[in-house]
Parts: C-alpha cells; structure tokens; sequence
C-alpha cells in the first residue's frame, strides 16, 4: 500500500514537472527545439513501454496543469493529448505486432501527427475565426514538420536508452540447435 | 457488447466531463489559482533558463565582442529614441498647456511590474507572452505593456486572476492606434506583420510620411496613453490607385527576448 502510495505521488510529481517544463522551459528554446512535445513523447513512452492505463493518466493530468496555466480554452490540451495517446494504443493494438525500433518510431510518429492534427482542429473551430482551414496554413506545416523531427529524434534516444537498461528490447536469433 | 465498469475510457470520459462541469461553474477555480500560484516563480525561472540558452545559440553565429557591442548601440538607440520622443511629446504638451488657464497632469498612469513565464503557444505564430499579474492585480484587456525602457511591446489580451495574456505588437491583429511623429501628427492603425514587423496601415494618400520617423501610439482608443514609442518606419508602401497609404515599422527592441515588462493602467 505505502509502495503504490510512494508511486502515486512519485508519478504526480513527474507529470508537474513534465507540463511545467512545457510550458515555460520548451517555448523559450529557438525554433526547431521549442517545438518538442515533452508531453506527448513520455506519454506515448510509457504507452509502449508500460500500459495504456497510466499513459492515459499521464495524458489527462499533464493536459490539466496545461489548461489551467495556458490562456487556450479549459480542455484543449486535455483533448489533444488524450486523443493523441487513443490514436497511438489504436495503431500499437492493431497493426504493430512487436516492440521493435521501427514500431516505436512509427508510433510516435503516428502520435505526433495526431496531435498536430486534433490541436489545429480544434484551434480552427474554436480559437481563430475566420481564418484558413488549418491544412492550408504554411504554420501547421512547419509546426508538425519541426515536431515530427524533435520526436521522432528524442524516441531515438529513449530507445537507445531503454535498450541498454533492459534485455527485453535486444534482438534475438533463432539458431539451428 | 458488454461494458467493463473500470474501463480506463469510460473512466477517462467521465473525468473529463467532471473537471469540465466544475470548471464551467467556477468550483475548480480555487484550486486552479492556488497551483498557478504555486508554481509560476519556477515558471518564470525555467523561462529564463529557456531564455538564455536560446541567446546563447543566438550568439554563436556572431563574434562575442561584436554582438555585444550592437547590443549596447541598439539599447543606446532605443534610450535615446524613447528620451528624444518624450522630449517632443514633452515639449508640444507643454506648448498646449501653456495656453490653458489651468493645467491638469496628463501623465497619471500606474504600471504594474511583471515577470514573463512563458512565451504563449496559443498566439498565433507563438507571438504572445505569458506573465505573472492577472486580474487581481488590476490587469484587464487592452492595457499598454512596456519593457524597461519604456517602448510599448504589446498590449494585454485576456487575463486570469493570476496570469494574464499578451501580444506582441509584431503578432497578426495585435492592433493599437498610432500616430508618427512628423509635423502633420498623422494618424493611423498598426498590427503585426508576420510576427517579425508592424505594418501601419490607415495612412491618408495625402500625407508625407519619410523612413526613420518614429512611431507612437496616438492614445485613441481609451486604455493606451499618448505618447508610447512602437518604433521606426523603415519604409513607405504609397500607391497611387489606393486610398490609403502603408508603413512597414520596425521594433527598436528584440521583442523575443523580454523577461520583464510593465503594464500600464490609466
């Protein structure tokens, strides 16, 4: 009971510090790292790596600390990401059948490109009136192109890291006996 | 087709109807101040953090010695500029005032201090701040925010009770009434110009308009005083078939690297 409590706070901590971090440290960057969605990578992390059960937790806490700081309508940060981790659980349940490097990469990729998509609706419909549809824009374009790669660059990583804490990532052979 | 009860969508759906409910009729607002409250000081110490590493690789592409020195020239120019148009502004109203019987003060503004916390991601082009005063420190739309020197950056959007969201005067429809500092006062209606100039639009044909005449808000329009610098015409769009006549208008400040601003309240 005291080790699942330790946990609870332990992760409730870490997502504070993830959607801080969001929030303030990342849009500070130039450009092409400001554009690092910290969020949604460990979100979808744990995803692939743990569950789907506390990747949606993670989702749902970090986009409320993002919707209460953030001057976006209440729930938009919520939707985005929770949606985004959907898309992910549907596309790893469905058509990914192990847990290689290219699946984590398409994963996120997947991930990215839904977050983009779901975040441009949704200021489309509720945030800029009058404007473009949010595919015809040169910004969305930008916006997911510099994201994919920050993403997709940072699942790299985390990947190579998690190779090299466990064995269950390590490829392996079947050798003729 | 059969529902589990602790199925983590529905549980999530349900969550999320809740916290949208309770926000909605204001019960989750306690709470959601005493968390921004909690955490905007090491919000604005992770922007500044943000903030430097994004002048350091700025300065990588440019001699130290040199950045630092046009550094320095760009803030004596913006001193200067903001000293010398406060000196004209100064003299003209003196000029009026000396011609009324009884002088009234114009000049009795308040300004709040505020820390930024973070650049405002829902701003179109990410052209938007976020700062540490909201409305319990008197903030409400449409106010003036300044930056050290004194030169209008922006102008208050919305506000929260503890936080409060602005545009930079270089965002799309970050609107604010002008006027240049010629003989003729001509008037007109500045916004942003893909985030990186102002564009001053609004200039009748018949006025003379020449590249380097500063910029000042015209204080039309209520929550903005007179007087405020936005900055310089750097050129002169004047087509003889239109009505209006345009100005492209660059900041004297880099505006992406504000950490502390003032707003101003009338």
């Amino acid at each position: 009971m005291l080790r699942r409590t330790i946990q609870a706070i332990l992760f409730v901590i870490a997502v504070s510090a993830a959607a801080l971090i969001q929030f303030s440290f990342l849009p500070a960057l130039p450009a092409w790292p400001a554009a690092f969605n910290l969020v949604l990578v460990a979100a979808v992390f744990i995803l692939f790596f743990f569950d789907f059960r506390p990747a949606l937790v993670f989702a749902l806490l970090a986009g409320v600390w993002l919707d209460i700081l953030a001057f976006n309508f209440f729930s938009f940060h919520i939707l985005t990401l929770s949606l985004s981790v959907l898309v992910a659980y549907g596309i790893l349940r469905s058509w990914l059948t192990n847990r290689s490097l290219y699946a984590w990469l398409l994963l996120m990729a997947a991930a990215t490109i839904s977050h983009e998509a779901v975040a441009g609706l949704l200021r489309y419909l509720f945030v800029y009136d009058g404007r473009s549809f949010f595919l015809f824009t040169a910004t969305f374009w930008i916006q997911l192109l510099r994201q994919s790669a920050d993403n997709v660059g940072a699942a790299l990583i985390l990947f190579a890291l998690a190779a090299a804490a466990t064995r269950r990532l390590r490829p392996f052979f079947l050798e003729p006996a | 087709m059969k529902i589990k009860k602790d199925n983590p969508l529905i549980l999530a759906v349900v969550v999320v109807g809740l916290l949208l409910f309770f926000h909605g009729i204001g019960w989750l607002r306690p709470l959601e101040n005493i968390l921004t409250a909690a955490v905007k000081p090491l919000a604005g110490v992770l922007y500044g953090w943000g903030g430097a590493l994004d002048r350091a690789a700025a300065d990588e592409s440019d001699p130290a010695v040199l950045k630092a020195r046009i550094d320095d020239l760009n803030n004596e120019v913006a001193a200067l500029t903001v000293a010398s148009s406060q000196a004209a502004e100064t003299a003209d109203e003196n000029r009026k005032l000396r011609a009324l019987v009884d002088f009234r003060a114009e000049h009795d503004w308040q300004t709040v201090a505020a820390a930024v916390i973070a650049r405002d991601e829902a701003a179109e082009g990410g052209r938007g701040l976020i700062i540490n005063r909201g409305s319990r420190d008197g903030l409400r739309s449409g106010l003036a925010v300044v930056n050290e020197s004194g030169l209008i950056v922006g102008q208050v959007l919305e506000t929260k009770d503890a936080t409060a969201q602005i545009c930079l005067t270089t965002s799309p429809h970050c609107q604010l009434a002008a006027a240049l500092q010629n003989q003729a006062k001509t008037q007109g209606l500045t916004d942003g110009d893909l985030g990186l100039t102002i564009r001053m639009s609004y200039i009748p044909q018949l006025e003379k308009v020449a590249v380097g005449d500063t910029v000042i808000t015209s204080g039309l329009g209520g929550s903005i005083p007179r007087g405020l610098v936005i900055g310089r015409v750097t050129s002169v769009k004047n087509e003889s078939n239109e009505v209006w006549q345009e100005a492209t208008i660059e900041p004297l400040v880099d505006l992406n690297r504000l950490t502390v601003v003032a707003v101003i309240i009338p």
